[in-house]
């Protein structure tokens, strides 16, 4: 997909948040080798709805932020790294 | 693609319309009076679909004592007709529904008044539909979290009969689907899985099942550890009597603390719940509904 080094390239909280999935999930890559545009789901990292609710899970302990069931834009939220990442952000800062 | 395996279709043998003209009928002449139309249903699904015919005799072959013969895949097909007419009943919810009896229910209760939910994984051996009536019976709101991508049109028909079915029925897809199942067990309800089939590319933990390895879905067993909610074994059989026993029993391993080994939670978990399903098997050998290639050694 996507090798471009300027979408491929981690922000720091990007590189936090991947960490935190790494040891969570119990991942077998590195979270550098994460890339913040790459479907989690599916075909990309190859995550599941149990590992949707891991991450649900800790960005609420870790952050506080609240991720719903029923939110309407969930399949975005969960999309990647990077849309995780942003909504999470933006609604720490909500808060 | 993630669909899951078309191959369990085949047992869903038969049309829509086929199944809603035979659902007719049966409302027509009650539960007891169809069971006639049964036998001569059994004898052309026997004849009809040669794969789940193979399925059959392969699997008696593992739980029968002696060498199955055409009456016994016969006698296998029919307890699978019968269950079908049993849920039939069950999803009207009408009176004419077959009586249930439990055992187990201080398990299944108490856990329930701990407040934290429950998973009440099951299998494809005798009905889960008996198990939603107890819930019923007991105020508990009960839902099945299932694949629903390739939901075969007599399963639809059958369906049909019981308004509101979907609101029952957690679809398993979207990321969202386990902060829905995690929503549902926070509100004291229970959740029943059937885990004895594995999608295509789901992860799997193998154990041994009458004889040989089958890999069997590691969800329920990570969904239990990540929720931190007990998961119950349950099954509903049909007696000689045509009434159905329930049964609860708690899996009975204690869950590892976030960050221990799950692989070895997971297996542990795998080899109990296989072991259940054997005990099952043998003690209800025709009560068993995959019929398709369970083991992948036919050709």
């Amino acid at each position: 997909m996507n090798t471009n080094s300027s979408t491929a390239a981690q922000t720091p909280f990007e590189h936090e948040v991947a960490e935190n999935l790494v040891q969570a999930l119990q991942l077998e890559v590195a979270a550098e080798d994460i890339a913040p545009d790459a479907p989690l789901f599916g075909e990309g990292l190859g995550l599941d709805s149990i590992d949707a609710l891991e991450i649900a899970l800790l960005v609420g302990r870790d952050y506080g932020v609240t991720l719903k069931s029923d939110d309407p834009d969930n399949k975005r939220i969960f999309g990647s790294l990077r849309s995780l990442c942003d909504y999470v952000q933006a609604h720490r800062a909500a808060a | 693609m993630t669909r899951a395996d078309t191959r369990w279709v085949v047992p869903e043998w038969g049309s829509r319309w086929v199944m809603a003209l035979l659902l007719k009928i049966a409302q027509r002449v009650g539960r007891r009076r169809s069971a006639v139309l049964l036998w001569p249903i059994s004898v052309y699904c026997l004849l009809a679909h040669r794969q789940a015919r193979r399925a059959s005799r392969a699997y008696l072959r593992r739980v029968l004592p002696r060498a199955p013969g055409t009456l016994d895949v016969l006698r296998h097909f029919h307890a699978f007709a019968q269950a079908i007419l049993d849920r039939a009943f069950f999803l009207l919810g009408s009176g004419d529904m077959p009586e249930i009896r439990v055992k187990g229910q201080e398990v299944f209760l108490d856990t329930l008044a701990a407040g934290r939910g429950c998973l009440l994984l099951g299998a494809h051996i005798g009905s889960f539909e008996a198990m939603r009536a107890i819930g019923h019976a007991h105020g508990v709101r009960m839902r099945m979290l299932m694949y629903r991508d390739n939901l075969g049109g007599a399963t639809a028909a059958l369906e049909a009969l019981a308004p509101g079915y979907a609101e029952a029925i957690l679809p398993i897809g979207p990321p969202e689907t386990m902060l829905r199942v995690a929503d549902a067990l926070a509100h004291g309800e229970a959740v029943g899985i059937l885990g004895d089939r594995a999608a295509r590319t789901g992860r799997t933990v193998s154990a041994s099942l009458l004889g040989d390895p089958v890999d069997f879905p590691e969800g329920p067993f990570r969904l239990a550890l990540v929720t931190r909610t007990p998961l119950l074994l349950a099954q509903a059989l049909r007696q000689d009597d045509g009434t159905y026993e329930v049964h609860f029993e708690a899996l009975g391993l204690d869950m590892p603390d976030a960050g221990e080994d799950r692989a070895a939670f997971t297996h542990a978990a795998a080899v109990r719940y296989a072991g259940w399903m054997d005990r099952t098997c043998r003690a209800h050998p025709f009560a068993w509904f995959n019929f398709y290639d369970y083991w992948k050694d036919l050709t």
